[in-house]
């Protein structure tokens, strides 16, 4: 974890929350992408994203130290996506709807819930780079900065990442590996 | 630039950390190489897409949104802790603490996620990057003395050991029973029995058929192939966690892959990259790092442990005496074979041919001939007993992958009377172009 998300987060345990929306701002575009891929809907996505933020903030205490807020954001973001598709098709059951319960797409949206859950999949030290790098719009100087880690190794785990994408998404030109 | 060169170097090309040189020979070898072309034109549209999918612009900062519910949700609880109190005062004591065991073991629950295979993997593969050394330690099902490669289901537990420094200068070392080969820096020199030496006058990262075991001990590579291989399966492999007799919790990670590559009957399960395999991983708890590994072949519906690394150590200081190796004064070099003044009768020989016309050789004694079709003079115990052979019949040559020549079954009366029945592998990928004896005597 980067010193500045490593101070905010301290700041908030020490009981200054103001500290937290530093970390807002700096993750909010990573997980409105996330979320927007897998969701479909902006304004749901918009809403889950501040639920995940929120959850974040009270559970700031169970995050280990080392360990990269951003892949541990997205796994809370996740979690809140699932419950919001829970509830919402039990909303659906009990209103007797008869339309599907699985994402939808905004008219004008390209649908990128099969690739946001392939990155969703990932080990979390290839998501933390991906999002970053794709859902964050860093560059990858700036991923591997964030990450504290050396340019090489941002880069050489954006490699795996690809392969592991490609091999979930069964990319239709990709050379999958023999083990 | 040779493949796995461009393809470490596809990522900083794409993202135009690359200096101008180095940029030049990426470009230059995806212009030349159709494989590494296609898996860069793959990796470009995995990266569109995914520059598609991050597109989100915000409107809106979620700050005050955020900040604001936050500080409403920790008034709430506020209040809720101020009941909580009250509560207790009035004597409901036992139910607050029922909700705070309920409410700790829930907190434990959400914090303690079971680690995937593919997390323990993931890590495991961290940790195997940028390696200075690593030595390596296996028994295999294999006879002594026989290919580095060779696998024998049938065969006893023999030890094989790899040492490979990759920094400063990559250096190796593989023995086992009655084989040993080593790169110095310099060149490549490999003793199989007491006597028979090869050597390459140049430094060479995996020559003869020691392939394998270089991929093998290549642990961030081979754990890299084995999460891909799960992500295209969705990630379904079984975990389990085990303590050793020292206390020590390791992961143990069963991994099943079947050999998808379409493999000759004949040399089915004869090395590893012709073998349905599955494996097993283990790892260590604080480091991450991979342990041990079981290979299991699948053969006629049971399945056998044919390799097991029981040794591997990381970056260990490694002594550069321990990359020469000491070759006998008696040895006896490898050689290529050159073309000969009539090498064209030679050439134009089949496989069947080419056996037939060795084993006359044999039968009339004549070395001069049957050093045409060897690459090593017979020692002379082996022409006492080839010579005066008789051939009882030769079968139908056939092929069979990975090998790139040809099999000749044989049936061969020995002038000792011994009878032999078995397969003469033969190849022509040498310069000469004419078929050689590698193997099967």
């Amino acid at each position: 974890m980067c010193h500045s998300d490593q101070h905010c987060i301290e700041e908030c345990l020490n009981g200054r929350p103001d500290a937290f929306r530093h970390l807002v701002v700096r993750y909010e575009r990573p997980i409105m992408s996330y979320l927007v891929s897998r969701m479909g809907d902006r304004e749901a996505a918009a809403e889950a994203a501040q639920e995940s933020f929120v959850r974040a903030y009270f559970r700031l205490n169970t995050l280990k130290k080392g360990d990269s807020f951003s892949s541990w954001m997205i796994g809370i973001a996740q979690r809140v996506m699932l419950e919001t598709f829970r509830r919402k098709r039990r909303e659906e059951n009990l209103s007797g709807a008869d339309t599907p319960v699985a994402p939808t797409t905004d008219v004008g949206m390209e649908d990128h819930s099969e690739l946001a859950e392939a990155v969703s999949r990932l080990p979390a030290i290839y998501r933390e780079v991906i999002v970053l790098r794709y859902f964050g719009g860093l560059s990858c100087a700036e991923a591997a900065d964030r990450l504290c880690v050396p340019l090489g190794t941002a880069t050489k785990r954006l490699s795996r990442a690809y392969r592991l994408l490609r091999a979930a998404l069964t990319l239709p030109d990709g050379q999958r590996s023999e083990a | 630039m040779k493949c796995q060169q461009c393809n470490e170097q596809l990522v900083p090309y794409e993202e135009c950390l690359l200096d101008d040189t180095a940029a030049a020979m990426v470009k230059a070898h995806l212009a030349d190489c159709p494989t590494c072309h296609s898996e860069w034109l793959a990796t470009q549209q995995l990266r569109e897409r995914l520059l598609a999918s991050g597109n989100v612009s915000i409107e809106k900062s979620l700050d005050v949104t955020v900040m604001d519910q936050i500080l409403r949700t920790q008034a709430v609880e506020i209040r809720r802790h101020k009941m909580r109190k009250r509560l207790l005062t009035f004597g409901f004591s036992g139910i607050a603490a029922a909700l705070l065991v309920g409410l700790t073991l829930a907190l434990r629950q959400d914090g303690s996620q079971t680690v995937s295979a593919a997390e323990i993997l993931a890590r495991a593969v961290e940790a195997a990057s940028d390696l200075k050394t690593v030595y390596l330690k296996c028994r295999m099902r294999t006879l002594p003395q026989d290919n580095f490669s060779n696998l024998d289901l049938d065969h006893d537990f023999v030890d094989v050991e790899l040492w490979k420094q990759y920094d400063p200068t990559l250096k190796w070392k593989i023995r086992k029973p009655g084989r040993v080969a080593a790169m110095n820096g310099q060149q490549t020199v490999m003793l199989i029995g007491s006597r028979i030496g090869t050597k390459l006058d140049k430094p060479t990262a995996m020559p003869f058929d020691t392939g394998w075991l270089h991929r093998l001990a290549a642990v961030d590579e081979v754990l890299t192939r084995e999460l891909t291989a799960i992500a295209a399966s969705g990630y379904d492999v079984k975990t389990t966690h085990e303590t050793r007799g020292d206390d020590v919790e390791q992961f143990r990670t069963v991994v099943e892959v079947e050999t998808s590559r379409k493999v000759g009957t004949y040399l089915k399960n004869k090395f590893l990259s012709t073998s349905d395999t599955r494996r097993v991983y283990v790892f260590d708890r604080d480091t991450g790092r991979l342990e041990g590994a079981k290979y299991y072949c699948k053969t006629d519906g049971k399945e056998v442990l044919v390799l097991e690394i029981v040794e591997l150590k990381y970056d260990v200081v490694m002594d550069d005496l321990e990359f020469e190796l000491e070759m006998p004064e008696n040895v006896v070099w490898y050689r290529e074979p050159q073309r000969l003044p009539d090498n064209e009768k030679y050439e134009k020989m089949t496989p069947a041919e080419a056996a037939q016309a060795f084993f006359a050789a044999c039968g009339r004694s004549d070395w001069e001939e049957v050093a045409k079709f060897t690459t090593i003079d017979f020692s002379a115990s082996s022409r006492k007993s080839l010579g005066g052979l008789k051939v009882i019949q030769l079968g139908e040559p056939f092929q069979s992958w990975p090998f790139a020549g040809w099999f000749v079954p044989y049936e061969i009366r020995m002038s000792n009377g011994d009878v032999r029945k078995h397969n003469l592998a033969l190849r022509k990928d040498n310069p000469a172009k004419r078929f050689v004896v590698d193997g099967g005597l």
